[in-house]
């Protein structure tokens, strides 16, 4: 059946892309889970699913290529199949490819919802998703005040803070390591995230993990904006920070002209794991969810087959 | 009791056209040895999926004698060297079998005192239990010490794990361990042999951890959240 050879090249792409690429979210089994369901039911216009991050377009020539490559391969009679299935792939494929663009613009809609007239809002380091959520409540006129964290050793939050002072939005930069003092003046927490895993819990900035203890103690609301195309089938499967998590270079720390001792490690993760009992609000692009739904929702997204690329 | 309801389920709902008695039997057949096929193969699957979690250098505490925990462990010391403490579990002592067949199996593993969990808890990396019945609301239902064990975890910050196949899963919401029914908790010939007010003396042989003191639940139908447990529980019995 050739659906199954189309599959199992989609998977083998998937599998290389995610291991090649350590940033972005696990865009490669949506992906897959849209084509499995179109392979599977060719004729019928079913509603797919999204994820995606930049590389959309060169992730559709890649499988538009590979595709081209599987006719020859194949036999006579699976290349009708092919030939019948191109064009609902690539119609799906668009269509995906929307999905991705309009996802932060729907979320930013609810910004209205969340955020009330005067306001403290929290936020960590620089996000598109809560940066376009802001630029909106502020374009409908609500008055609010913004506290940014920097996210320290990276500096992300300079960029929000000049971004949304553009937009004549208040805004008031921060340290990282003052979260705990400014937090009883909070009124709530906005903040994006790498991705969501399918227990609820966030793989977000470094520094999120923190804040959200703080928040814990004050009883101040964490309120997650993520795109759906943020929601991973994954499970953390151990809070070992070297196994799950990327450090990139410490040179923003020390640079590599400084003279140290070799015995001097430094640390910089890139990401945090926040457990789900410190998420009070997933906003995603349909409604605000609790982090206990979100495996309905990934049920709904990934086909179950998909969970888990490397076994097939 | 939710297997043999599940089992029955699955025979007699299967869809066909014709009347005929012999086709008819031959169909309830066909079905139930399909059952049984996929109830024997639910451990190893388990097994599969659990995988991941299981670590080099992991410390796992678990409770009792269950033959899931068993399979995957022995699956995953294929791939990653850890060592296990097990809880003797008073009264039957079934945490000593429990020792002795990983022993055999080539991992490393000791026999605690029920007393010494929170004793224990802060060496250990994760906890991984069986359950005898997960019920509606995902919590579990098994041998007595279970609440115990997940108390102190929740009090530590460590994972509380529980390996069970889906036949496990049973239509019933307890509110709380006194809302358990007594055949649950006692032995038929325990009834029997007392009458109504004299059972409160007797110890109960099962206790019932609700869904909050619950990290994952493994199960042959993927690694759940104790909240998909309901959702999967109405797959399973529509």
């Amino acid at each position: 059946m050739l659906p199954i050879h189309i599959l199992k090249l989609i998977r083998e792409v998937s599998v290389r892309i995610i291991h090649g690429r350590n940033e972005g979210s696990d865009i490669s089994l949506t992906l897959q889970a849209v084509l499995n369901d179109r392979a599977t039911m060719s004729t019928t216009n079913e509603d797919e699913n999204d994820n995606l991050d930049e590389n959309l377009q060169l992730k559709k020539q890649q499988i538009q290529a590979d595709l081209t490559e599987s006719l020859p391969m194949s036999n006579v009679e699976g290349s009708v199949s092919v030939q019948r299935l191109r064009p609902d792939i690539m119609d799906d494929l668009n269509w995906y490819s929307n999905e991705i663009d309009l996802s932060v613009k729907n979320l930013a809609q609810q910004a209205l919802a969340h955020i009330h007239a005067n306001e403290i809002i929290l936020t960590l380091g620089y996000s598109y998703t809560v940066e376009q959520f802001f630029k909106y409540a502020a374009s409908k006129k609500r008055q609010f005040h913004v506290f940014i964290l920097e996210h320290a050793p990276f500096f992300t939050g300079h960029k929000m803070a000049v971004n949304l002072s553009q937009a004549n939005i208040p805004v008031t930069v921060v340290t990282d390591s003052a979260v705990y003092a400014i937090m009883a003046r909070v009124n709530k927490i906005l903040i994006g995230t790498r991705s969501l895993l399918a227990n609820g819990g966030l793989t977000a900035k470094s520094g999120t993990y923190s804040l959200a203890l703080a928040a814990k103690n004050f009883n101040v609301p964490l309120l997650v904006c993520a795109p759906t195309y943020k929601f991973s089938p994954t499970y953390l499967p151990s809070f070992d920070p070297v196994m799950c998590n990327s450090f990139p270079s410490p040179e923003n720390i020390l640079s590599y002209q400084s003279s140290y001792q070799s015995s001097l490690d430094i640390v910089v993760p890139m990401h945090d794991y926040v457990p789900p009992e410190l998420v009070t609000l997933i906003i995603g692009s349909g409604m605000g969810n609790a982090p206990s739904y979100v495996y309905r929702i990934v049920s709904e997204l990934y086909s179950a087959e998909d969970n888990d690329l490397e076994r097939s | 009791k939710s297997g043999c309801e599940l089992f029955l389920r699955f025979i007699t709902l299967a869809k066909f056209d014709t009347f005929a008695i012999d086709e008819c039997r031959q169909k309830l057949i066909e079905r139930g040895q399909v059952f049984l096929e996929r109830t024997l193969s639910s451990r190893q699957r388990i097994a599969e999926y659990s995988q991941e979690f299981i670590v080099d250098g992991s410390i796992i505490l678990t409770h009792s004698h269950s033959r899931v925990v068993l399979t995957l462990l022995a699956y995953a010391s294929k791939f990653a060297r850890f060592r296990v403490f097990v809880t003797e579990s008073e009264p039957d002592k079934s945490g000593a079998k429990m020792r002795d067949e990983l022993e055999a199996i080539g991992i490393p593993s000791i026999c605690i005192l029920d007393a010494s969990v929170a004793y224990v808890m802060e060496k250990v990396t994760f906890v991984l239990m069986g359950a005898e019945a997960v019920v509606e609301s995902g919590g579990i239902i098994n041998k007595i010490g279970t609440f115990n064990i997940a108390i102190a975890a929740r009090e530590m910050n460590k994972p509380f794990y529980v390996a069970s196949e889906s036949f496990k899963f049973v239509r019933y919401y307890p509110l709380n361990n006194r809302d358990l029914p007594d055949h649950f908790k006692y032995k038929a010939s325990t009834i029997a042999r007392l009458s109504e007010q004299n059972l409160e003396m007797e110890h109960p042989l099962v206790d019932y951890t609700p869904p909050a003191y619950i990290t994952l639940l493994f199960t042959d139908i993927g690694t759940l959240t104790p909240s998909a447990v309901s959702d999967e529980l109405i797959k399973l019995y529509i």
